[in-house]
């Protein structure tokens, strides 16, 4: 994904990196539509087996088969709609900026940015079992105000994206100092 | 007097056809955001392809499941016996 189709760039402004959130907070969905898909695959085995003939000979058995396809081609588009808003949830930080894309629904999107000098404080939040293992969690960037003005959720390695934010802060903090001058 | 109401079986597969091209649009317009954002990455394509193939294999299985069947069946979708019998003891 390039920034240059989000925001233009300034002259002296360079992409540092782009983040999405953690690729496990998507495998529950996964793991929804796997079962999702198996119900209706289930249903038709075990109906068959259990009615045989009788079910063969059904005259709504058009109908069902219909309904389970709309079933299951349903539940493929909103699990595929689903990764779009997903996957294109992405903050990008440059030397300059940092700019949060929000994709809300497939209609709704929402693009956000903050300048690194303006930063204040960044907490970084790591919080239980499953977090701590696969090493994700939530960021909090404070500029000037009480509320924090970015939370970004479940982004892999919350302590060490901290880290660098604030270098890239301070250099960007210098870099404008240099500049007033 | 009852009141009996039947449909061809074909009304139900246009009925589907008509679900299929709004599924096709949404599909697509899905497509276009991967697209339009430059996000095409193994991860996006991976999942393309899962959707794809699930999808293709759901309409070739439903074509195979029906390929046999008389469109033009009438069945009854409403028949006023059906409520006016409740009461019947």
């Amino acid at each position: 994904m390039s920034i240059g189709k989000i925001v233009t760039l300034k002259p002296y402004e360079k992409e540092i990196f782009c983040l999405r959130r953690h690729l496990i907070t998507f495998l529950p969905a996964l793991f929804l539509y796997i079962l999702g898909l198996a119900i209706p695959l289930g249903g038709g085995i075990y109906f068959y087996i259990t009615l045989g003939e009788k079910l063969t000979n059904l005259v709504y058995l058009p109908i069902l088969i219909l309904t389970a396809g709309v079933y299951l081609l349903s539940i493929t588009l909103f699990f595929f709609s689903y990764f779009i808003d997903f996957y294109l949830d992405i903050f990008f930080v440059t030397n300059d900026r940092l700019v949060d894309m929000n994709q809300s629904n497939l209609f709704a999107r929402t693009v956000s940015e903050v300048d690194l000098y303006r930063i204040q404080d960044i907490t970084s939040e790591v919080e239980g079992f499953v977090q701590q293992v696969f090493n994700y969690g939530t960021l909090f960037i404070q500029t000037a105000g009480t509320e924090p003005k970015f939370v970004v959720y479940n982004v892999p390695n919350p302590h060490g994206l901290r880290q660098k934010l604030l270098d890239l802060a301070d250099a960007d903090r210098k870099f404008h100092h240099q500049q007033e001058k | 007097m009852s009141f009996v109401l039947t449909l061809p079986l074909y009304v139900f597969l246009f009925a589907f056809f008509g679900f299929l091209l709004i599924f096709a649009i949404f599909y697509f317009i899905n497509i276009y955001h991967l697209f339009e954002s430059n996000s095409l990455t193994i991860t996006s394509l991976a999942i393309t392809i899962l959707t794809f193939a699930v999808s293709a294999l759901t309409i070739f299985v439903l074509w195979y499941l029906l390929q046999d069947v008389n469109w033009k069946t009438a069945i009854t979708v409403f028949d006023s016996a059906w409520i006016s019998n409740i009461f019947k003891f």
